[in-house]
């Protein structure tokens, strides 16, 4: 195990900025094609318009989490500050979508399903994998020591990582309430375009989230590493 | 029959995008708030030194 003890690389904002504007920008575009090119389903009628924000949510989220346990074993395995604050990023904007997801759920579910909430295979694991990063996120804020912070997050972080494939294949594993896993094979055309257009919408938010949260990050351990050296140099 | 669910699909959008313009603002003021302190510190603007 490496201490933490280099400086931080201080991101830049630059094109960040214009990235977001196009991120929003191609969200906006793709929900109205979706809107408007889709047609009401038989059985749900209007309904189904709700997921091409749900599905893409859950994507999403699944997307950050792997990326937190990518960074987190990186961070165990070099020390490299940067990475626990990357994993920590994508633990956030993570965390937001997977609670988004949830409530999506539960507007479908209610029309769908008759009910708000159910104790299915895939609602549950998913409520599961929401606690366990909504505590990563109380563990970070509540341990103070960089290092210490970094190897406990990064543990939790993995382990609540672990959960990503037994949530995707609950819905294979315990055929429960919950439908299968949306994709070409379940879906007719007329809906695939809207969800995948979508689905890279929601990834550029993503992309561009997890940056300026990471930057911000940055900049408070830079700050801090700065302010440390400034007071052992008065020491000195 | 096909019953409306207008009052969901809507409910689904309006939280969506209260949620992620939420985030948005979040994200805005933590790197505001991290470029001043990290100005207020090093006595310089974030963009002079470091990675792109």
């Amino acid at each position: 195990m490496t201490a933490v003890a280099h400086p931080i690389d201080v991101p830049r904002s630059g094109r960040w900025t214009l990235f977001g504007v196009v991120a929003f920008a191609v969200l906006i575009f793709t929900q109205v094609f979706a809107f408007v090119t889709s047609p009401p389903d038989a059985n749900m009628g209007q309904l189904e318009k709700i997921m091409y924000v749900h599905v893409p949510a859950a994507w999403i989220m699944f997307v950050c989490f792997v990326i937190v346990m990518v960074y987190s074993l990186r961070f165990l395995w070099k020390g490299r500050e940067e990475d626990d604050l990357l994993a920590a990023a994508a633990a956030e904007v993570g965390a937001t979508f997977n609670g988004l997801t949830l409530v999506l759920g539960m507007l479908w579910g209610k029309p769908a399903w008759g009910v708000w909430w159910a104790w299915d295979a895939r609602l549950t694991s998913t409520l599961v994998l929401f606690l366990v990063f909504v505590g990563y996120l109380a563990l970070r804020a509540f341990v103070d020591d960089p290092q210490r912070r970094g190897q406990w997050s990064a543990a939790v972080g993995i382990l609540g990582a672990i959960n990503v494939p037994i949530v995707w294949m609950s819905v294979t594993w315990w055929r429960t309430l919950h439908q299968t896993p949306s994709s070409a094979q379940t879906m007719a055309p007329a809906y695939l375009a809207g969800l995948w257009t979508n689905a890279v919408a929601f990834l550029l938010i993503m992309i561009y989230f997890i940056r300026r949260r990471y930057e911000a990050a940055c900049l408070i351990r830079a700050a801090e590493h700065a302010a440390q050296a400034t007071a052992l140099g008065g020491l000195e | 029959m096909v019953a409306s669910n207008w009052a969901f699909v809507t409910a689904s959008y309006v939280i969506t995008w209260v949620v992620i313009l939420g985030y948005l603002l979040h994200v805005h003021r933590a790197v505001q708030q991290a470029r001043a302190e990290y100005e207020r510190v090093t006595g310089h603007r974030p963009e002079a030194g470091g990675a792109a």
